[in-house]
């Protein structure tokens, strides 16, 4: 056990030149807070500007909205909008099978008319939709963190792959 | 497993974000240092514990946090420079009535801090009749009055 030092009549562990050190490593500490508020409100940490991403096909059949970072155990929506060349019905979207044992699938909107289980994919058919685009939404929660790859896919067989990171 | 590792997480988190909010932070625990611990407790809770509320989730966390604070304190004992840097040292502010201005302005303490804690500790009413103000770690002020005005 250190013994305490002696300034002027009293015994104390002061010492000055580590609280000097340490007010430099307090002032990083401060910046970096700064700096991960600024992130998290650009999108670093969940919902924001820079991690909103919309992925298509080169032909446009099928786009994906949806946030890039993510947090576990919180609902993060999938948008899929599907442009089929020939207007069909039912309008079928697939969705690897990979990603989705990853979240849990709060609700898909609209609700699909059929579920079918494929080879490492699932199967959403959706009747009477009207319109040449059809607009779906997964409301998702994530169940572990870690990268969350998938894809998300059309009827003939256009895909579009997706990378997300699911922050803790 | 999960419930183990976020609760150490959060224990260390809490730890290095407290400790760079300076010594001054929670040393005066006003209404709105109140709430804000309030607000602290409430957040780290849900970051713990997430939708869990089994008993077994409870005890797990609350062994986790308790373990780790008995083992930091073996550490702390066992190695001084650490201790420092998780519990800082105290600093010596005013000496024989004369303050020491850069510590203070770093420490964020002005001499109404000081005159505040001489009229609650020992009924002083001047600068001029203290001793020594020393900055404990903890961030309260601890005041030794000249021999006079003991």
């Amino acid at each position: 056990m250190a013994t305490p030092k002696r300034t002027g009549s009293i015994e104390i562990e002061e010492d000055v030149p580590y609280q000097r050190k340490f007010w430099r490593v307090q002032r990083v500490g401060w910046f970096l807070m700064g700096a991960l508020l600024f992130l998290a409100m650009l999108g670093f940490a969940g919902p924001g500007i820079i991690g909103k991403t919309v992925s298509s096909d080169p032909e446009g059949v099928i786009k994906l909205e949806y946030d890039r970072f993510i947090r576990i155990q919180t609902d993060s929506d999938m948008k899929i909008m599907l442009t089929p060349p020939q207007r069909r019905d039912p309008f079928i979207i697939s969705a690897s099978r990979e990603y989705l044992d990853k979240m849990y699938i709060v609700q898909v909107i609209p609700a699909p008319d059929l579920t079918e289980a494929a080879d490492g994919k699932v199967l959403y058919y959706f009747r009477n939709m009207k319109g040449s685009t059809v607009s779906v939404s997964f409301l998702l929660k994530p169940q572990a963190a870690g990268v969350a790859r998938g894809s998300f896919g059309a009827e003939n067989g256009t895909e579009v792959f997706f990378r997300q990171y699911i922050l803790p | 497993m999960n419930s183990i590792a976020r609760a150490a997480f959060m224990y260390v988190f809490l730890m290095l974000i407290l400790r760079l909010s300076g010594k001054r932070t929670l040393s005066e625990v006003t209404t709105f240092d109140f709430i804000l611990l309030l607000i602290i407790g409430d957040s780290s809770q849900q970051g713990i514990t997430g939708d869990d509320f089994s008993v077994t989730n409870a005890v797990l966390v609350v062994t986790t946090l308790v373990f780790l604070d008995i083992v930091f304190s073996y550490i702390k004992q066992k190695y001084n420079t650490l201790e420092k840097w998780i519990d800082g040292t105290p600093l010596i502010i005013l000496r024989e009535g004369k303050l020491d201005e850069e510590l203070m302005r770093r420490s964020r303490v002005d001499e109404y801090d000081i005159l505040g804690a001489a009229r609650k500790l020992h009924g002083l009413e001047r600068l001029e009749q203290i001793k020594y103000a020393i900055l404990e770690k903890d961030g309260g002020i601890t005041i030794v009055p000249k021999e006079e005005f003991r």
